[in-house]
């Protein structure tokens, strides 16, 4: 059955409230993104070593960090936008809007309400002082 | 190459992620399997 897919901008109950949400739960992504690269053979340090205070950080602290890490290239990931998007069925929109004709005939069949999320996130490669290439 | 030069930029989208761990997973392995194959992480 098709659905119709209602998007949910208010920024009490969708998209704003689920970024902290998210950002929380995404905490993990320095510490996994260095586990990785150390692996790779890459010196690579956490951010919070030089910028221990929470929120977006400004370019200017960026760069500061990056200078004081005298590292060669910074990766930065940003959440860009979270979505939270209400997919209704057909037979509930026909619910909604029941036509006198269709009460007459046959009650609706049964519909459903699905909530989604969709994050997106986007990570950047910077270089400091020489390419990054080997 | 200039200071502060961008030289790699990528865009992910995660469509409700059940296991948000996993996901991290999957995502940083994806950033740097695509860093490793453009040749632009340097070996210590």
């Amino acid at each position: 059955m098709a659905e119709a897919t209602l998007l949910i901008s208010s920024k009490n109950y969708s998209s704003w409230s689920l970024r902290g949400w998210l950002m929380t739960r995404m905490s993990g992504l320095p510490f996994e993104f260095v586990a990785r690269l150390v692996a790779a053979g890459v010196d690579a340090v956490p951010s919070y070593r030089y910028i221990p205070e929470d929120g977006r950080a400004a370019e200017a602290r960026l760069q500061e960090a990056v200078r004081l890490a005298n590292a060669d290239a910074a990766i930065v990931t940003r959440l860009v936008r979270v979505e939270k998007r209400t997919n209704v069925s057909r037979a509930i929109f026909n619910r909604l809007r029941p036509s006198v004709s269709a009460y007459m005939t046959a009650p609706p069949p049964p519909g459903s309400v699905t909530m989604s999320r969709r994050a997106s996130t986007s990570t950047t490669c910077t270089s400091r002082r020489r390419a990054c290439t080997r | 190459m200039k200071n502060n030069q961008l030289v790699w930029t990528g865009t992910a989208q995660t469509r409700d992620p059940r296991n948000i761990d996993k996901e991290i997973k999957r995502y940083v392995d994806t950033v740097t399997t695509t860093l490793e194959k453009r040749h632009l992480l340097a070996s210590r």
